[in-house]
């Protein structure tokens, strides 16, 4: 058995749901409260039996307490480690992954989570992050990605320059989105395989990144002054990769 | 109303717009790092009073995240006063291509901030949002928008439909975002003055609201694998509609 630290709880109808749903993520234990509909209750039950997962009726106050939480309409599933896709197993598929997401220290649960949604939403292949600084798969991401965790492959790998060089040895073009690039972002080829580098909410892309992309790009302001969310910056650029590659 | 800030960019832009209105800023009392520090220097210098908070009653009830929406120090900050809506559209004769915003019932406050973080980036003239079933403007939505609420003028409006006929009457153009919209964004002209109207995280456009509209538009690939978050939606389309202008 693994140990609790290395399990996390999810709650709440559709992140538990969804994750049912997907069957990718299997639970260790579910937990099912009063509070949870009867149509709901029913479907839970025939997963659980279906991956064969132990559940267990409880009063809605023991599941509060066991999850942490308040907000979990009458449904919790206490989750063993995310898992992630083999970064190996992605360069060899077939067909190959044309569009790549790469996220540089994403800290914030809520940016990772809507970045993992606007790329499964937008027809992005994959996600790749690496290990330092960078927010995990955990209950919060679950929530803000609306359940995109259960479909889209995500990566995670210990050293992304690593990754990143060898994506580019492939033949892949790494576009770095800075603000500090001189180029806007729509003035990039992007219908050729590419991997977009989105960085750090505070401090963006680090150095040693950025030297290994092939190209630097930015979002166009039309403003004075600011900068944009990352996750919006995110969104805009999985955005005009789908723009370009919808032309004829 | 006060609110507190705990995004320095945020009290940064209160700072530079309305030092009047930033009635004082709380330092642990350790040496404030990066961009506290230039918080600190423009508050000494605008006669801002400074606060050192004891470590101990700073910390209480803030976990410290590693996260640009908390920390240790904060400022206490009035208000920015919301614009009558007409306010918002007097200049559209100058910007025959400017895009203004309307939220109809946008109920997380994060999206609220990131909106206006993204309107302020793409110089939206003004956001209009509806004063009931909104999230306030509330200093989640001051912090998280990173110094765009004070670069971007607002409205909250009691009827939204009586707002949006007196916007068309002014020259504006209302397009409605809709998931059920035939045409891309991408196709929508840049030759007039667009009033861009976002809907509820989970219901979208009211009937009404799409009803006033004069167009309507959506991102594609669209619904069948999944939605998007209500505020990148929002960054996509703004950065569409400004982007083809240029």
């Amino acid at each position: 058995m693994l140990g609790s630290h290395n399990r996390s709880w999810i709650w709440g109808r559709h992140a538990v749901l969804e994750t049912l749903r997907a069957g990718r993520w299997r639970p260790v234990e579910l937990l099912v409260s009063p509070r949870c509909t009867a149509e709901l209750g029913t479907e839970v039950r025939r997963h659980a039996d279906g991956q064969n997962v132990p559940l267990q009726e409880t009063s809605d106050a023991m599941l509060s307490r066991r999850c942490r939480a308040e907000d979990h309409q009458g449904l919790a599933a206490l989750m063993p480690p995310f898992p992630y896709a083999p970064f190996e197993q992605l360069l060899s598929r077939r067909p190959p992954v044309t569009a790549w997401l790469i996220l540089d220290r994403v800290q914030d649960s809520f940016n990772f989570g809507a970045i993992v949604r606007s790329a499964h939403a937008l027809g992005i292949d994959a996600v790749l992050t690496g290990e330092k600084e960078q927010s995990e798969v955990n209950s919060q991401v679950v929530r803000s990605s609306a359940g995109a965790v259960n479909f889209l492959p995500i990566v995670r790998v210990v050293k992304l320059t690593e990754a990143l060089a060898t994506l580019r040895r492939q033949g892949i073009q790494t576009v770095a989105a800075t603000e500090k690039a001189m180029q806007a972002i729509d003035r990039v080829n992007l219908r050729d395989p590419v991997a977009v580098v989105i960085g750090n909410e505070g401090g963006g892309i680090r150095e040693e990144i950025l030297q290994l992309c092939s190209t630097h790009a930015r979002v166009p302001m039309s403003g004075r002054v600011g900068s944009l969310n990352a996750a919006v910056a995110a969104g805009i650029c999985c955005y005009e990769i789908v723009r370009q590659r919808r032309k004829p | 109303m006060t609110l507190t800030l705990r995004n320095p960019h945020s009290v940064l832009a209160a700072l530079d717009a309305r030092p009047r209105d930033v009635l004082e800023v709380r330092l642990p009392p350790h040496k404030p790092a990066g961009v506290w520090q230039e918080v600190a220097d423009r508050a000494r210098s605008s006669g801002v009073l400074i606060r050192t908070e004891l470590q101990s009653a700073a910390a209480r009830g803030h976990r410290a995240e590693k996260s640009e929406r908390r920390g240790l120090a904060s400022a206490v900050v009035r208000e920015r006063d919301s614009a009558p809506a007409e306010q918002l559209w007097r200049g559209v004769a100058d910007h025959p291509h400017g895009l203004w915003l309307a939220l109809d019932c946008l109920q997380d406050p994060h999206n609220i901030g990131a909106i206006f973080r993204t309107a302020a980036f793409f110089d939206v003239r003004g956001v209009m949002l509806t004063r009931d079933r909104s999230a306030p403007m509330s200093s989640t939505v001051y912090d998280v928008a990173s110094g765009g609420v004070e670069s971007v003028p607002f409205a909250v409006v009691t009827n939204l439909a009586h707002t949006l006929r007196d916007a068309k009457q002014a020259g504006l153009w209302l397009l409605g975002s809709t998931e059920r919209a035939p045409r891309d964004v991408t196709d929508i002209p840049r030759d007039r003055p667009w009033l861009l109207l976002i809907g509820n995280e989970e219901h979208g456009l009211r009937r009404l609201t799409l009803d006033l509209c004069d167009e309507t538009c959506c991102i594609h690939p669209r619904g069948s694998v999944g939605s998007l978050n209500a505020s990148v939606a929002a960054g996509i389309l703004v950065a569409a509609l400004t982007r083809s202008s240029s």
